[in-house]
């Protein structure tokens, strides 16, 4: 600080009066921001995140404009081409795995967060054995994806799985819930639902529980019914429940991989269910085709960001984030 | 344009066993057009009371009747009222049109323009017609205070409720927008009740004033009526800033007998204060003189302990020289009067001026005499 | 402390909204880096560049500090047992070395070979690591030390099954040390499920009698004629190769595996390996793993099974449940004189980091005494040919006469011996895109043809 003030001491003397002035004056402000203060507390986590974060993924692209492949040869940089992204678009089973990531992002996601805030708003309007009832949605959630992945196996079993015996009390099935393409796909999304509604509600049931009672009061003295009130005043307001829910949603579904790997004990799991995390691990670690693979990974990348990224941009122009 | 009764009104409370009686046998009468303020210290019922108006809460007993009409089985939406909450309770997400057209697009059939053509008189009224397009978020409290108040006068209901609704403001703010509030209130002449904690707001604001305390009606009346024959003594020392002074007495021989005091009695007052010897005496601080000299027997000596000085007046806080304690009374004096503490000073109490309340019961057996309270109820009362 | 001028509009005051606009497209990023991170299952540090080159260069030097590292995939049940077997003996003769001989977990030993991939590409290997020898090797190639000094010191090449060797061989040097063989062409029964359908195992020589067997046994009893298995891709590529070789026989089998495959024949043999799986079989068969199925044979529900006879270890480890008392064994139908071959070998990478202790761990495998008394647990037969009778049991004595006395030897093609990794993700491709469930025998015909074209 002090050699930066000699410094600008010692710039010209014409005019130097007024722009030393001016230049310590901004200096010292500048020290005294609250950029430059916070500066410790922020740096080394940025950096590490970055660094981890930011560094993979560029890493990652990197490798993916190679043609890097097999144990042999380290990646050659030299002359990068988008041929492996080429080749993916073309590849019948990219796009497969694309479209159910895609299903199974979107419904997951979905159908998670409509349960979770309908179970949040039940909740909230004080059913009895509140906090047994919240126990018991979260306990999923605490559950290792290898616990459930084997327990919904079980579930679906189509002899004696609980599913099917349940839905003949009402003369239904049995059904094929892995075994049958068309149904598997939904079967798998089921579970992840059930294991991530509980997770869900508890994000919503902190908002609403951070709505005073009188917006619902002011709601029904306006006239409105009960849903019109959770349609227009209670749910509009709990939009950055929903952007975190969401994000943390989404994140599960991509991760969806350690489900389906834990349910098929294979990185091939049926078609039906093939994901592209799935299909890059393959060709990853089966196939040893590195470049291919973190094409397909960056792929992935930018799907996620382009669902994400105009839900975020919404919030933000919502002044919810 | 409503009247709205209250007859035998009562809520009670569950609390893991215990009963609790927020709200006991409560009868009230509001005439249509008329401004009543529910007053009472807090915990007293009279939110609970505006709430079972509401509909917010059900009432345990008792019936809630507008025109006759008994409404307390009533969802809200179906009682045509309008409520202004403490905290406003704005809808944060919509702007200042929705937040007021919300309620009549919820609770009426009328077409868009209409509601368009009623918001925009609303807020012209409350001048808030260029905040229309913020949200709530962007206002002040004051402005917020009224987009709450503009949110009801939309509706156009029977009944007004306002439950402390200048009790989030400062206190500049808060004496100008009573004075609107009241302006307003006469403008539309539609039927409201007013909860507030505030005695100041409960005198300058109503038509009537009605107290409770404990979840029992202590007294309804004119705010002169409430101010000058109080009921009780829960009434007068709640009504009236500084509150009233007073005293236990026993009455022995015709002359109240307090701790270093002794103050004699004329026929006339013991008359009304026959067969009761305990008794509380009560005087308002602006009816204590205090003099140079003692002469006369409703005079005594006392020494000064604190002044307040108010500009205006002063709140000499003073003590008998004869009292076994250190409790003080209030007087309330000219304020370019020229007293120091410490001083000793001659008091007097005027007869005409004491209230004389039963010592068990708190019950008013004696109030002042005020020739003018006729008159000015008359003025009170519009 | 607080300078006024920060508050109020100094251009530097961080609003939090300020940061998140301007970090907005990173969150985003940052949570697909995340996701993409977990897509990778384990570890996943990509390919960082390893630690160059390391000082102990393979060649019979000084006894480096460093533990030798061997990964295995042998976690479960008599697997870990069998694996135990190679620490305790390693122990025994190599007091002083220091080691980690350490299982990865994981089905048909996907996590072990996915670890082994990334151990390599970051050029941070482990000195021994168990794999399949054979085409599967393939993928390994230039990265796996040359093991053919040891081999003639050992004089290996005298006392190993000749079929073993071969497929240990790539570039003309030694690269793996077999270990134990599994076989794949199995049909095992219950026998009293079979003696009360009225079945007589012996009559079941082909696919027809097979196909009449399990008829029967739906005829006359309650039980499953067949258990079987098809969460995995694999299986159903075993049932088909078996069914292939039974029917089609070894020619066809390899003529396909070279290029030249009759499409009719693979199309023959696929219909016959839907019917095989969808016909007097169990329901749940889609979510259920190999253990489970086989589980549906010992406790009786159940006639046939077919697997690796790795599954026999089962039947050793249940209670009252002996072979040829209760168990039987007849090879898949049609491939009687074959044995369907399956190798399980250590190979060793170039670059380890404890090479003299690598080699004395190279020695040990190849050891007859832990060849024995890995393989009796593991349910694998030991590949050397100077093994006493008497030393395994009747199960595995007997696969040791076949595999001695049998002239077929298909490689598995589900266990990579017949073919390359990619070559194997391709033939799992063909079955997971067109054959399962529905079933479309040509569809599946033409994308196996073109694996091999």
């Amino acid at each position: 600080m002090a050699r930066s003030e000699d410094t600008v001491a010692g710039s010209p003397p014409v005019s130097a009066s007024t722009t030393s002035e001016d230049w310590r004056d901004r200096l010292h402000r500048f020290s005294k921001s609250d950029f430059v203060r916070s500066f410790p507390y922020w740096f080394i986590p940025f950096s590490i995140m970055g660094l981890g974060v930011y560094g993979g993924i560029g890493w990652n692209t990197l490798i993916s404009l190679t043609d890097y492949e097999g144990f042999r040869e380290r990646p050659d940089f030299t002359s990068p081409d988008l041929e492996m992204y080429a080749q993916a678009l073309q590849d019948p089973a990219v796009i497969v795995t694309t479209k159910n990531t895609f299903i199974l992002m979107i419904v997951f996601t979905t159908v998670t967060m409509l349960l979770g805030l309908f179970l949040a708003i039940l909740l909230d309007r004080e059913i009895r054995f509140k906090e047994k009832i919240q126990t018991i949605y979260l306990l999923p959630m605490a559950l290792s994806f290898v616990v459930t992945a084997q327990f919904w196996l079980w579930m679906y079993n189509v002899n004696n799985g609980l599913v099917n015996v349940l839905l003949g009390v009402f003369g239904l099935g049995p059904y094929n819930w892995i075994g049958n393409p068309d149904l598997v796909l939904g079967s798998v999304i089921f579970a992840l639902i059930w294991q991530f509604s509980g997770y869900a509600m508890v994000v919503f049931l902190a908002g609403l529980q951070s709505l005073p009672d009188d917006q619902f009061e002011a709601a029904r003295v306006d006239g409105a019914s009960t849903f019109k009130t959770y349609w227009r005043v209670i749910i509009p307001q709990l939009k950055s429940s929903s952007v975190s829910a969401a994000v943390i949603l989404l994140i599960f579904a991509l991760k969806a991989f350690t489900f389906l790997y834990s349910m098929f004990g294979q990185y091939r799991v049926p078609q039906a269910t093939d994901i592209l995390a799935t299909l890059m691990v393959r060709e990853a670690f089966q196939l040893q085709n590195w470049a291919y693979s973190a094409a397909i990974a960056t792929i992935l990348l930018v799907m996620s960001l382009a669902i994400i990224a105009p839900y975020l941009h919404y919030q933000h122009k919502q002044g919810s984030l | 344009m409503a009247n709205l009764s209250l007859r035998d009104a009562t809520k009670t409370f569950n609390d893991d066993g215990d009963e609790i009686v927020a709200v006991d046998n409560l009868n009230l009468e509001i005439e249509d057009g008329e401004f009543l303020v529910l007053v009472g210290p807090s915990g007293c019922g009279k939110s609970t009371t505006l709430r079972m108006v509401a509909g917010l809460e059900t009432p345990t007993g008792g019936s809630i009747n507008i025109d006759g009409e008994p409404i307390h089985r009533q969802t809200p939406q179906e009682r045509d009222i309008a409520m202004v909450f403490q905290s406003y309770a704005l809808y944060p997400h919509m702007t200042v049109y929705e937040n007021m057209a919300f309620g009549l697009e919820e609770s009426s059939d009328l077409p868009d323009d209409e509601i368009e053509e009623r918001v925009h008189t609303a807020a012209e009224m409350l001048g808030i017609t260029d905040l229309l397009d913020r949200k709530p978020g962007e206002l002040s409290g004051g402005q917020q205070q009224r987009v709450a108040l503009g949110r009801a006068i939309v509706r156009d209901p029977k009944v007004f409720l306002l439950d402390e609704p200048l009790a989030n403001l400062d206190a500049k703010l808060r004496a100008e927008m009573r004075t609107e509030l009241q302006q307003l209130q006469e403008d539309l002449g539609t039927t409201t009740i007013y909860v507030t904690h505030d005695q100041t707001e409960a005198m300058t604001m109503s038509d009537r004033i009605a107290i409770l305390d404990g979840g029992t009606l202590q007294q309804v009346g004119t705010p002169m009526q409430c101010y000058h024959e109080p009921a009780n003594v829960f009434v007068a020392g709640f009504i009236g800033e500084p509150s009233m002074n007073f005293f236990d007495v026993t009455l022995e021989d015709g002359v109240l007998v307090g701790d270093g005091f002794e103050y004699p009695l004329s026929e006339e007052a013991l008359a009304s204060v026959e067969g009761t010897t305990e008794l509380v005496l009560g005087i308002r601080p602006e009816n204590v003189e205090i003099g140079d000299d003692l002469s006369g027997p409703k005079e005594f000596s006392g020494v000064i302990d604190v002044i307040e000085p108010h500009g205006n007046e002063n709140a000499v806080h003073l003590r008998f020289t004869e009292a076994a304690t250190d409790e003080t009374f209030t007087s309330t004096v000219d304020g370019m009067r020229h007293l120091t503490g410490g001083q000793s000073v001659g008091v007097s109490f005027p007869e005409d001026a004491i209230h004389l309340f039963d010592g068990t019961t708190g019950e008013a057996l004696r109030n002042r005499i005020v020739e003018e309270v006729e008159q000015v109820q008359e003025i009170g009362t519009k | 402390m607080p300078e006024q001028g920060n508050s109020d509009g100094d251009g530097d005051y961080l609003t939090r909204r300020k940061v998140i606009g301007t970090g907005a497209a990173g969150v985003g990023v940052m949570l697909a880096g995340c996701s993409g991170n977990s897509g990778s299952g384990d570890g996943g540090d990509g390919g960082n560049g390893g630690d160059g080159g390391n000082g102990g260069d393979g060649s019979g030097g000084e006894v480096t500090d460093n533990p030798m590292e061997a990964l295995h995939g042998w976690t479960g049940g008599d697997g870990a047992e069998a694996a135990a077997e190679i620490v305790a003996m390693y122990e025994e003769r190599y007091p002083d070395y220091e080691h980690q001989i350490e299982p990865v977990g994981g089905d048909a030993n996907v996590n072990l070979n996915a670890t082994v991939a990334r151990r390599l590409a970051n050029r941070n290997p482990p000195d021994a690591f168990a794999g399949w020898p054979g085409l599967n090797m393939s993928q390994y190639g230039g990265t796996l030390d040359s093991l053919t000094s040891i081999y003639e010191e050992q004089g290996w090449e005298d006392v190993m099954v000749p079929k073993a060797l071969e497929a240990c061989r790539m570039n003309d040097e030694y690269r793996a040390v077999p270990l134990g063989s599994h076989r794949l062409n199995n049909l095992f029964y219950n026998i009293s499920v079979l003696e009360e359908a009225g079945v007589n195992p012996d009559d079941i020589t082909d696919w027809d009698s097979f196909t009449t067997a399990r008829q029967t046994i739906a005829d006359e009893t309650d039980y499953i004629p067949v258990t079987t298995t098809t969460i995995a891709p694999w299986t159903v590529l075993q049932y088909w190769a078996q069914i292939m070789l039974g029917t089609e026989g070894q020619e066809a089998y390899e003529a396909w595996l070279a290029g030249d495959g009759d499409m009719e024949a693979l199309v023959r043999a696929l219909e016959k390996t839907q019917d095989f799986i969808q016909t007097h079989t169990n329901e749940d068969r889609a979510t259920l793993s190999f253990p489970e199925a086989n589980d549906k044979l010992i406790n009786g529900e159940a006639g046939f099974f077919t697997m690796g006879n790795w599954a026999a270890g089962m039947y050793r480890n249940a209670e009252n449940f002996e072979f040829e008392e209760d168990w039987g064994w007849l090879p898949f139908p049609g491939t009687e004189g074959m044995y369907v071959f399956h190798l399980d070998s250590f190979m060793f990478p170039q670059d380890g980091n404890a090479p003299v202790k690598a080699e004395a761990f190279a020695q040990l495998i190849g050891d007859p005494e832990l060849q024995v008394r890995f393989n009796n647990l593991k349910g694998s037969i030991p590949l050397r040919t100077d093994i006493d009778d008497g030393q395994l049991d009747d199960f595995l004595t007997m696969n040791v006469e076949h595999l001695n006395n049998h002239d077929q030897f298909p490689r598995t093609l589900a266990h990579g011996l017949a073919c390359t990794p990619e070559e194997l993700d391709a033939c799992k491709d063909a079955m997971a895109n067109n054959f399962s469930d529905p079933y479309d025998a040509e569809a599946t015909a033409e994308a196996l043809m073109a694996v091999f074209e």
